[in-house]
This record gives C-alpha cells, sequence and structure tokens, in this order.
C-alpha cells in the first residue's frame, strides 16, 4: 500500500506540474491563436436552433351540450448541428374533458435524430410518426388539418378506437427524394419495434417501447410526383409485423397494412386555391381466435376523401375574403363486426375555416356520423395557431 | 432468419442510395429557388411568408422541411436562399 502511495505521488505531481505549464488557458487559445476578424464570422454557419410549434383550443357541441374540450400546446425543437446532423423533437401537453373528468396527457409525438447523407438520402432514427398513408404523418397538426376535425380511424376516436394504423413508431429508417426523368420519387422505410395484439379483444397497440416478440415491424412509404412543376403526388405504403408474443397461440399473428393516398393543390389566380387531399388503407391480422372464445375476421378499411376551397381574392377592398376556405370530407371506416370495438361508421364533415396567418385558424365544421344503428351530429370549433 | 433478411434488405436499401446519391434531374440545373419554393411549400400547409423567420431560423425550417416534405438537399438549400434572401 505504502509503495503504491509512494509511486502514484510523482506521477501525481508530474501531471500537475504538466497542466502548470500548458502554454495558455482555455480562454486564451480561442483568442489569443485566432486570427481577429474570424471572431466576428459566425463559427457554424449552418447550424440553427428554433423551438417552433402550435397550440389549439376545441370547442366541441354534442348532445345538447357544448364545452371547450381540448386544449393543447405542441413544442417542436429543432437543432441543426452543422452539414450532417438534425435533431428534431416534438412534445404534446394537452388536457381533455372525458366522461372520467379531466384527462392530461404528456406525450413524446417524435424525438428523431436525422443523419443527412448527400444529396438524396436521411438516415434517422429514435421515436417517429410512421409514413404510413399521410394524413397521420403530414396533416395531423390542426394548423395543418383543413377541417376542424380529424377523419375517424385517422385520429378521432370512436368506440375506443382511435388510429387504424401505427403512429409512433420506436426504431430506424431511411428517406429521401430521387429523380427519374423530370419526376420525383420519394421513399421512407423503416424497421421498428411494431404493434402489439391484445388477445382479449383482438385490437393492435402501436408505439411500443417494449415489444412482446424478437420480430421487428418494417414498413414504408413510397410517393410518386409524376409531372414536374405540379404538386401531385400518389402514394403507396405498407407495414407487416409479427403481433403476437414468441410463445403461445399467438406466435404465428401477422398484421398486414396497405395504404393508397392522393394530394393535389392548385392556386389559379382569380379563382381561388383547391386542396384535394385522400387515403385508402385496409389492415388485416390473420388470426382470428381471441381469448373467452372471442372469433373475430381481423380486417378493417378506412378511406376519406376531401376537398378545400378558399376563395379568390377579388379585390382589395374585399380581401378578407380570401381568407375564407369551405372544405367537405367523406370518411368510411369498417372493422370487423364481432369486435367489440367494431361498428362501421361514416363521417360526413362539412366545415368552413377563416385564416388569419398562413398557420392560424378559426376552423368550424359539423360532422354527421352514420351507422347501421343510428345517426349523430356534432359541431366542432378550433381555433389554431402555429408558431 | 426472417429477421436476417430485412436486416439485410435495409443494408442493400442504404447502399443503393448512396449510390444514388448523386442524383439530380436536368430540370434541377435550372430551376430557382422562388420556383421550387411555390411547388413545394403549399403541398401541406399554406406557404408561410420569408419574413416570418431570420436567416438562421430558416436554416432549422428549411432542414425539417428538407425532411417533412421529403425535398433533396439541393432543392432545400435553393429553397433556403431564396426565402433568405427575401425575408
Ligand atoms: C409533406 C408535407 C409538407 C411540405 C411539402 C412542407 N411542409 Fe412545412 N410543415 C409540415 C408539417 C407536418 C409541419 C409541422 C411540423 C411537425 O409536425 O413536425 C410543418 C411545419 C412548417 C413550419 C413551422 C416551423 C417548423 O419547422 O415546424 C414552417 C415554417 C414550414 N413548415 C415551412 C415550409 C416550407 C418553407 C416548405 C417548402 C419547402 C414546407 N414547409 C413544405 C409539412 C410540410
Amino acid at each position: 500500500m505504502k509503495r503504491q502511495i509512494i509511486l502514484t505521488l510523482p506521477l501525481l505531481f508530474g501531471i500537475a506540474n504538466l497542466w502548470a505549464q500548458l502554454p495558455y488557458s482555455e480562454t486564451e487559445i480561442f483568442t489569443t491563436n485566432l486570427p481577429k476578424a474570424s471572431l466576428k464570422e459566425d463559427p457554424l454557419p449552418n447550424s440553427s436552433f428554433l423551438v417552433a410549434g402550435y397550440y389549439t383550443l376545441e370547442l366541441e357541441a354534442e348532445n345538447g351540450e357544448a364545452n371547450f374540450s381540448e386544449t393543447k400546446f405542441n413544442p417542436i425543437f429543432l437543432w441543426q448541428k452543422g452539414q450532417k446532423i438534425f435533431f428534431q423533437s416534438e412534445v404534446e401537453f394537452e388536457l381533455r374533458g372525458s366522461e372520467n373528468g379531466i384527462e392530461q396527457e404528456i406525450n413524446l409525438e417524435y424525438a428523431v435524430m436525422n443523419l443527412l447523407l448527400g444529396n438524396n438520402a436521411v438516415l434517422y432514427s429514435g421515436k417517429f410518426i410512421a409514413p404510413i398513408g399521410t394524413f397521420t404523418e403530414r396533416y395531423h397538426p390542426d394548423w395543418i388539418n383543413r377541417a376542424a376535425t380529424k377523419p375517424i380511424g385517422l385520429g378521432k376516436p370512436v368506440n375506443g378506437l382511435k388510429l387504424l394504423q401505427p403512429g409512433g413508431e420506436i426504431g430506424i429508417g431511411i428517406k429521401g427524394a430521387v429523380f427519374v426523368g423530370n419526376g420525383k420519387v420519394n421513399y421512407n422505410m423503416f424497421i421498428s419495434n411494431g404493434a402489439v395484439l391484445d388477445s382479449l379483444n383482438g385490437m393492435l397497440r402501436y408505439d411500443n417501447l417494449l415489444d412482446n416478440n424478437t420480430n421487428k415491424a418494417i414498413g414504408g412509404r413510397i410517393g410518386l410526383m409524376p409531372i414536374p412543376g405540379s404538386t401531385l403526388e400518389l402514394g403507396l405504403s405498407g407495414y407487416t409485423a409479427k403481433v403476437g408474443s414468441e410463445k403461445g397461440n399467438y406466435e404465428d399473428a401477422t398484421v398486414r397494412l396497405l395504404a393508397l393516398d392522393i394530394n393535389y393543390v392548385k392556386a389559379i389566380s382569380g379563382f381561388g386555391k383547391i386542396d384535394i387531399k385522400g387515403q385508402y388503407q385496409t389492415l388485416g391480422v390473420n388470426t382470428t381466435n381471441y381469448e373467452n372464445n372471442l372469433v373475430i375476421d381481423n380486417s378493417s378499411k378506412v378511406w376519406y376523401a376531401q376537398c378545400a376551397y378558399q376563395l379568390p381574392s377579388i379585390s382589395d377592398k374585399v380581401r378578407w375574403l380570401s381568407n375564407i376556405e369551405v372544405v367537405s370530407r367523406y370518411t368510411q371506416l369498417d372493422v370487423p363486426a364481432s369486435a367489440p370495438w367494431g361498428e362501421d361508421l361514416s363521417q360526413l364533415t362539412l366545415g368552413i375555416n377563416y385564416w388569419i396567418r398562413w398557420n392560424a385558424a378559426f376552423k368550424v365544421a359539423i360532422d354527421f356520423f352514420k351507422s347501421d344503428a343510428d345517426a349523430e351530429t356534432g359541431a366542432t370549433g378550433v381555433f389554431t395557431m402555429g408558431f | 432468419m426472417k429477421k436476417i433478411h430485412i436486416v439485410s434488405i435495409f443494408i442493400s436499401l442504404v447502399l443503393a442510395i448512396t449510390l444514388l446519391n448523386s442524383c439530380s434531374s436536368t430540370r434541377m440545373a435550372t430551376i430557382t429557388g422562388a420556383q421550387l419554393w411555390g411547388e413545394n411549400c403549399v403541398r401541406c400547409h399554406n406557404a408561410p411568408p420569408s419574413t416570418d423567420f431570420s436567416d438562421r431560423e430558416w436554416e432549422a425550417v428549411g432542414t425539417h422541411m428538407r425532411l417533412t416534405g421529403h425535398l433533396s438537399k439541393e432543392e432545400r438549400d435553393k429553397i433556403v436562399e431564396f426565402l433568405k434572401s427575401s425575408n
């Protein structure tokens, strides 16, 4: 022990001495070794940090009641570090009224580290919004969604079912765009933990940090933009994963999802702007027998078609006219009849928006829901602002 | 076994795309940042005015939208330059 101390002491002394003999302190190195002028230059010209995000207040009127039913605030953090690294994250703080009182939620919507690889590819990892169709990935933020409500099966909850597809997935992926002739193809492929099957009711749970098997989900989307200079985009997406636990009755349970989407936006001077969006998707799990003798033919389908029209600015006196947009959307959700969460439903949405800025609007919409058994109407008002 | 397949598909994709990485179109050579802004920035939401963000902020927004809007780096750079020159 003594010998060790004796040997260590001179070593420590040596290190301390070296330290003391370093020619400059850190600040000196930065100030004296560099030419003065360069101190004024931007050391990382491509680096940037920005907090963006959005805010929403929702007023819902249904069954003779009107409530400020939901308010939320979604900050988005963006870090660009030089030419290669980009980190993005969104957190949702949400307050919602429900039959059980007030529900408060804080969710990590996404947290993605991107490695920018040259012109046409980006490698990413973390929690990301799955590129299945386009509504969930691109149009769900309230200041982007043209209507005050979301389509059933794609964000608007009905019978305990909110999304008939993955929303947030945890894993890695690659995306980008390549040019083919004069057209453009964009791609986005990922591997993630994947969905988990609830053996009690045949429902799928997404957003999983703990997968129930070693199999990873694989999914992605290819978007075609065939006409140069046009906004027209046609998309095809797919997703498959084993969803049952490794051992047991559900080890072969597999989900398969296919989606098609379309987007077209065109502004014509003197006429206004038309915005057409749509998505069709089918989802099936190849297992029919669930616990407690429940038998479900577990395939579902959802599609929506939406058209929005923003008025033109006819004269300077009535410029505000061009802030008005009308929207109509039809959504059809088909779910297995025998499932506890099953009820085929259609939703016709008619709405009107007043845009006060490019990313802020008052939106109102009436939803006409119809199932085999009954019909319901709901009115929703939204004030939303991006920043 | 299947996992190995998925991983190898993924790796070949990464390789193929890295090879395609220099891929650009003849159209890109002549198109301006303003045109690209008009074609791309209205597809999902109303196009923001250039005055809404500072030069430095456009750097971050530009990359964010390169990722969300699936733009090539070349398209992103041209759009960001256009927005920075007109804000
Ligand atoms: C494919 C759809 C899509 C396209 C194309 C698109 N955006 Fe966005 N944009 C979004 C979404 C979605 C958000 C919301 C941010 C989020 O949820 O991550 C957004 C947010 C923004 C914001 C708010 C700040 C931020 O970074 O979040 C700005 C500014 C913006 N976009 C500008 C642009 C510009 C400029 C273009 C053209 C290059 C563009 N967008 C093209 C989908 C798109």
